[in-house]
């Protein structure tokens, strides 16, 4: 039977601490990510990780049962690289310069000729993680969320304090970057290709 | 403009909550219903679908190959290094602790009224004087009791002496805390 990241933590909080590094293990790619996603640094990310694992193992006796690991750890890595942002001055996170509706609504142009794309290519894989990278960090830190660490819309609200309509509106928003992204390059291609 | 709810065009945030699973059920057969006869729709869906696919394998960044060493190194600082490493790291707190251990243990020795078998008393008892310390302590006793007067009057009684020997074996305690792992002034997690 696989252990449980619950099983792993009445194990430290009984004591046996260097059980901490199989949390960790298990973790630490995911929430590097996020981190990696807020700060677009990777020495920054990791520094902050590393902060952030430790303020949760020291939590630990504190931990909410009631919510799972992953959800209760991402809002400490959340709350570390917000703090990191805010030291360099760049904390665009909370900013209500966008819509707060969460009733975004664009209908799909009818008339236009999509490209063929290769989804599968490694070129298409190529684009998205080019774009995510450079994406602002308050849209590619929910899409990281939504998609990689797969929580819900609520899950994200109690993480980041947005509100439930900001959540979806980046969400849709970060996708259609992505989208246009991908778009753009493929008519490029297929422009090249034509002529 | 047609309302995306009639069965007709779905928005862009409808094709996404399609692919998410995240429409209501109603809707969600609607949309089904228009994707599977429009090769339009079919490849905006396989687009997002693409999109998330990517976004969950592709981009998960790893951290370095120490990284989990290094959070446990945090957390179990003491546990990783020797008693060497320690005794170095802890070496001027450690020296300044003996100086105050051994500073107190000539007082008591070289106090008025103190006999040399008080002092092999109290030698034997903190079973850390050996002979050629003993001899050390002699020799500095008739320098220290013109400076110590004070603190002679305190020894002089039992009390005082009690007062001492409690205070030496305070620190006496805070050196082997030093050493051994910060066991007796600092708790590292509350459970």
């Amino acid at each position: 039977m696989k252990t449980t990241d619950n099983d792993i933590i009445r194990r430290v909080l009984d004591g046996d601490q260097k059980a901490y590094a199989e949390l960790v293990d298990r973790h630490k790619e995911k929430a590097m990510t996020l981190a990696m996603r807020m700060l677009k640094n990777r020495h920054d990310a990791e520094e902050a990780l590393q902060d952030a694992f430790v303020r949760a193992f020291r939590a630990l006796p504190g931990f909410e049962w009631k919510s799972s690991f992953p959800t209760w750890f991402y809002r400490i890595v959340f709350n570390v690289c917000s703090t990191a942002l805010s030291k360099r001055g760049e904390m665009r996170f909370f900013s209500i310069d966008e819509e707060q509706g969460d009733d975004v609504k664009i209908e799909v142009p009818s008339d236009d000729e999509e490209p063929d794309i290769a989804f599968e290519s490694k070129e298409f894989s190529a684009i998205v993680r080019k774009e995510i990278e450079t994406m602002e960090e308050s849209y590619s830190t929910i899409l990281t969320l939504f998609f990689l660490q797969d929580l819900s819309y609520e899950e994200i609200v109690s993480i980041t304090g947005l509100p439930l309509g900001t959540v979806k509106n980046r969400l849709f928003r970060a996708r259609m970057l992505l989208r246009t992204a991908v778009l753009r390059h493929f008519s490029d291609m297929q422009q090249m290709v034509n002529v | 403009m047609k309302t995306p709810h009639n069965g007709l065009q779905p928005t862009q945030q409808e094709l996404m909550e399609f692919v998410d699973g995240t429409l209501p059920p109603a809707r969600y057969r609607e949309v089904e219903q228009l994707v599977g006869h429009s090769r339009r729709l079919q490849q905006e869906v396989a687009l997002f679908q693409s999109m998330r696919k990517m976004v969950q394998m592709e981009t998960v960044v790893v951290p370095s190959k120490k990284f989990t060493t290094h959070v446990m190194n945090e957390i179990l600082p003491l546990k990783h290094e020797s008693l060497w490493m320690r005794l170095a790291k802890n070496s001027s707190n450690l020296f300044a602790m003996i100086l105050v251990l051994s500073m107190i243990g000539i007082v008591m020795v070289s106090g008025p009224g103190t006999t040399k078998n008080d002092a092999n008393i109290v030698t034997k008892s903190i079973e850390s004087y050996s002979t050629a310390y003993y001899s050390a302590l002699e020799t500095i006793s008739g320098w220290t009791k013109q400076f110590t007067q004070p603190v002679h009057q305190v020894t002089a009684t039992s009390s005082g002496k009690f007062f001492l020997m409690g205070l030496a074996a305070f620190f006496l305690v805070m050196i082997v805390d030093e050493v051994f792992g910060k066991k007796f002034f600092h708790t590292r997690m509350k459970h």
